[in-house]
């Protein structure tokens, strides 16, 4: 090697560890700006699979999708702390390859929340068509800001609902982050929080990224509301090369060997030895199901609520960007009528704003509240824990309603409506079948999403359930702490097989009663 | 059309939250009268061990416990700041802490109840606060853990290993746990702007700060680092396991650093008088010598008259009876956690 390379060489390493020593002890303004540009480089990354992906979901109809389904799903329904769990031993104190391994974590994991996005927003009021046709008559600059207007309304909007949630899910990482040791603005309140900062300081440092995460999620909204509403109800068949579909398969199985497949694997060599201690304590066990019912029972409230509760926000932003009112300018609508519309949306819209603060700073805040002598008396009830849950579940549950309620009744809806007020028994019966199939299955897995996130909540259980009720994350947690990997493969797969288990009994009934 | 109405999720809300409630009035009990209630501990040791020590009381007393683990360091608030945050409405009757200053720290803001009973009474005053603010027992000591296919096992390797390249060290994250106290010892001994220094050097040498002990112990059982700073506890599981690993107690100043379990009541609580009977039950000699004779090997502190210990306890205990005195490094602990903050602060 010659000098010069040498030279080169070690300048390189320097700036390496320079690097790396940044990274172990940055500024929250450094957090924050990394976590939101991190969060736009796996956005821009995420994007172009998740709509391929979603193109390979809708290739048929056949009885193949539903497998299909599931192998895109499975990654973000696998728990993040045990993804965080399994490579922490390779990649926490190592600041650079923690980065790396978080960044591409997270990509892996955003990706099926994109294809479901991609997949339940509205399609376009512009047609690819009407764009090509608008194109093809291009002359005078007019013509051009026509088409780049058009453009705006068709192809970006209908993209914004997607990016949106992208942007915001990977902005809002924070397990994965703090079990790596990665950057992250909301890990660093956490440690800020451990060496005394106030609960006041501490909010007031959130409020930055948490109007950033409240304008994204405004525009996410205003989108699907702009898309246009009558998507189509028969599956098109795409088009996709060879080349493409096997792509997208190895991507596939990269995603599940990854997130799922180690993580497992790390986890499964402990399990034999965990559920042999578990078997051996009557008392533990009926511990775990006390604790998997109270978790299960306060995720499945505070889901419900939140989604009853995002039915009243969706309308009043709905009659706030009604047609009428503000998309087409009518005359005969006065801006007296207008803007208390607007005041009442967003108002509405303003309960989503605790959750998007997190749930270590959501909980603390409600610690607080609850501590004071008007609330004290709730304070060791169930109240602050599902009250919690559902401030922390509200945001995702309003921009979940945005894309399961539209703003007008499809055309598919309507007919299956009339066919259940037919006086023919049997037409009745498919009415009914098709209105389950239409309306009430998309909002029932909206609600088992949200309770699934409510479930896995560790800070919102730790922080404020009452005494005798809690859930079993917390100790999944205690053992993760201590390194007890048996013990934690066995209560980790009690804890989270039996939902599942609940589930696959609960389904073909909650099916066979509305259908 | 029918109509978009609430029923099955308003429905689905209403069975949770009877399952909910139901469960919440059967462990809690709370329309009973507060004696029969169960006693709340928060307990931020070990769930495997601690546990199994708390339902020995329940049995032996009949008390039934309500207990609340830790989850600190991996992503929640620490059961320290938990406790400084219920002062209004305490929930919690019976602390067992895993260490030390964080106990210190609730004492000074005056959350505790002094209780001198017999688990106080056969402590060593090292390990017990003069009025009973709180009581010590079976402790664990810092130790390096070595991979031995690696390095050996002596003072000069582990003092070359973090001299030259310190990317195959590990430690845990200082601002926790028995880390934090290790470091408090540290800025004691040394000050603090010395502990800076060489906190940001090794730094700079690339040593793999971790989120836990646990996690130092697997990085050196598998060879990903060579040593490492952790507890006896951690270190004992690794060699049970069979891993080519020894263990070498950190000495500072010639004294080890020992870190006893505390436990102490909470004031506020309705419950003194079953308080006093757990403190009593965690401060005897047959929880210490129940912690000493389990996976964790905890060193027992007081008198344990004629019983045997296990050989690797035995001498631990000899080690263990020139320890440095933690009770006057609260403001140590303060100041390290202090400058740990407000380093990366805006």
């Amino acid at each position: 090697m010659t000098f010069a390379a040498a030279l080169g060489w070690s300048d390189i390493r320097n700036l390496a560890i320079a690097l790396e020593d940044r990274l172990r002890a940055v500024s929250f303004a450094a957090a924050l700006e990394w976590s939101g540009l991190r969060a736009v480089l796996i956005t821009v990354i995420a994007f172009p699979i998740c709509v391929a992906v979603a193109k390979w979901l809708q290739r048929d109809d056949g009885p193949r999708r539903r497998w299909r389904w599931v192998a895109v799903l499975g990654p973000f329904l696998f728990p993040e702390l045990l993804v965080g769990y399994a490579y922490a031993p390779q990649y926490a104190g190592r600041p650079g390859p923690a980065e790396a391994a978080c960044a591409a974590l997270m990509l892996l994991r955003v990706v099926p929340v994109g294809v479901v996005a991609w997949l339940l927003t509205p399609t376009s009021m512009v047609t690819p068509s009407a764009l090509y046709c608008r194109r093809l008559s291009l002359r005078t600059w007019r013509d051009r800001v026509d088409w780049l207007r058009l453009w705006f309304a068709g192809p970006v909007t209908s993209a914004i609902p997607t990016l949106s949630l992208l942007w915001i899910v990977s902005f809002q990482q924070f397990e994965l982050a703090a079990l790596i040791r990665a950057v992250s603005w909301s890990d660093w309140l956490f440690v800020q929080q451990v060496g005394g900062l106030s609960l006041a300081a501490s909010l007031q440092a959130a409020i930055g990224p948490v109007v950033g995460q409240f304008v994204v999620l405004m525009l996410g909204i205003a989108a699907v509301a702009q898309s246009a509403d009558d998507a189509p109800a028969v599956i098109t068949p795409v088009h996709q090369s060879q080349v493409t579909r096997a792509l997208i398969v190895a991507y596939l199985v990269e995603q599940w060997v990854i997130v799922i497949g180690w993580p497992t694997v790390s986890l499964a060599a402990g399990l034999p030895a965990g559920l042999q201690q578990l078997v051996t304590q009557p008392l533990r066990m009926q511990g775990l199901a006390r604790e998997l019912f109270a978790g299960l029972a306060a995720a499945v409230l505070a889901a419900s609520v939140a989604w009853l509760i995002a039915r009243s926000v969706g309308s009043a932003v709905r009659t706030a960007t009604s047609d009428g009112s503000v998309r087409t300018a009518d005359p005969t609508v006065s801006s007296d009528r207008i803007l208390p519309r607007w005041r009442s949306g967003l108002g509405q819209l303003l309960l989503c704003l605790p959750g998007l603060f997190g749930s270590l700073l959501l909980g603390l805040a409600l610690v607080a509240a609850f501590q004071t002598p008007m609330l004290r008396v709730l304070y060791n009830t169930p109240v602050p824990w599902v009250l919690g849950l559902i401030l922390y579940l509200l945001p995702r549950a309003v921009l979940l309603r945005a894309w399961v309620d539209p703003r007008r009744p499809r055309t598919a809806e309507f007919l299956a409506a009339q066919l259940m007020t037919s006086s023919d028994p049997q037409q009745q019966r498919h009415g009914r079948r098709l209105w389950w199939r239409l309306v009430e299955e998309p909002r029932f897995f909206a609600v088992a999403g949200l309770t699934y996130w409510g479930y896995l909540d560790l800070t919102t259980a730790y922080l404020l359930s009452p005494t005798g009720l809690t859930s079993g994350v917390v100790r999944l947690y205690n053992f993760m702490h201590f390194g007890r990997t048996a013990a934690l493969s066995a209560e980790a797969a009690v804890l989270l097989l039996g939902p599942l288990a609940i589930a696959a009994a609960v389904w073909p009934l909650v099916q066979k009663g509305r259908a | 059309m029918p109509s978009r109405h609430a029923g099955p999720s308003a429905l689905l809300a209403v069975v949770a939250a009877l399952v909910l409630t139901g469960l919440w009035l059967n462990g809690a009990n709370p329309l009973a009268d507060p004696a029969s209630r169960p006693l709340v501990v928060y307990c931020a040791h070990d769930a495997v061990y601690s546990e199994e020590v708390l339902r020995e009381f329940e049995r032996q007393t009949g008390l039934p416990l309500d207990i609340r683990f830790d989850t600190e360091a991996t992503k929640s608030l620490g059961l320290v700041q938990l406790i400084e945050r219920e002062r209004q409405q305490p929930r919690c009757d019976v602390f067992w802490n895993n260490e030390l200053l964080g106990t210190l720290d609730l004492q000074k803001q005056g959350l505790l109840l002094p209780y001198q009973g017999d688990g106080w009474q056969r402590m060593p005053e090292q390990f017990r606060d003069a009025d009973g603010h709180w009581v010590g027992f079976g402790a664990r000591m810092r130790v390096w853990i070595v991979n031995t296919t690696a390095m050996s096992a002596d003072e000069s390797s582990v003092g070359w290993a973090l001299a030259l390249e310190a990317s195959r060290v590990a430690m845990a994250q200082p601002m926790f746990g028995t880390t934090l106290t290790h470091y408090a010892v540290m800025c004691d001994q040394l000050g603090l702007p010395t502990l800076q220094e060489l906190h940001r050097e090794l730094r700079r040498r690339g040593l793999r700060e971790v989120p836990g002990n646990g996690l130092v112990k697997d990085l050196v059982v598998a060879g990903t680092c060579d040593c490492g700073w952790t507890d006896t506890d951690d270190t004992f599981l690794a060699l049970d396991a069979g891993a080519p690993i020894a263990m070498l107690p950190i000495e500072v100043d010639g004294k080890t650093i020992v870190i006893p379990n505390t436990v102490a009541i909470i004031r506020g609580t309705q419950r003194e008088t079953d308080a006093r009977r757990l403190v009593d039950f965690l401060a005897s000699r047959e929880t210490e010598l129940r912690l000493a004779r389990s996976s964790a090997r905890q060193i027992p502190l007081g008198d344990i008259g004629d019983e045997s210990l296990p050989d690797d306890v035995e001498r631990l205990r000899l080690r263990a009876s020139h320890s440095i005195d933690l009770r006057p490094l609260l403001p140590a602990r303060n100041a390290v956690l202090e400058w740990l903050r407000t380093e990366s602060a805006p």
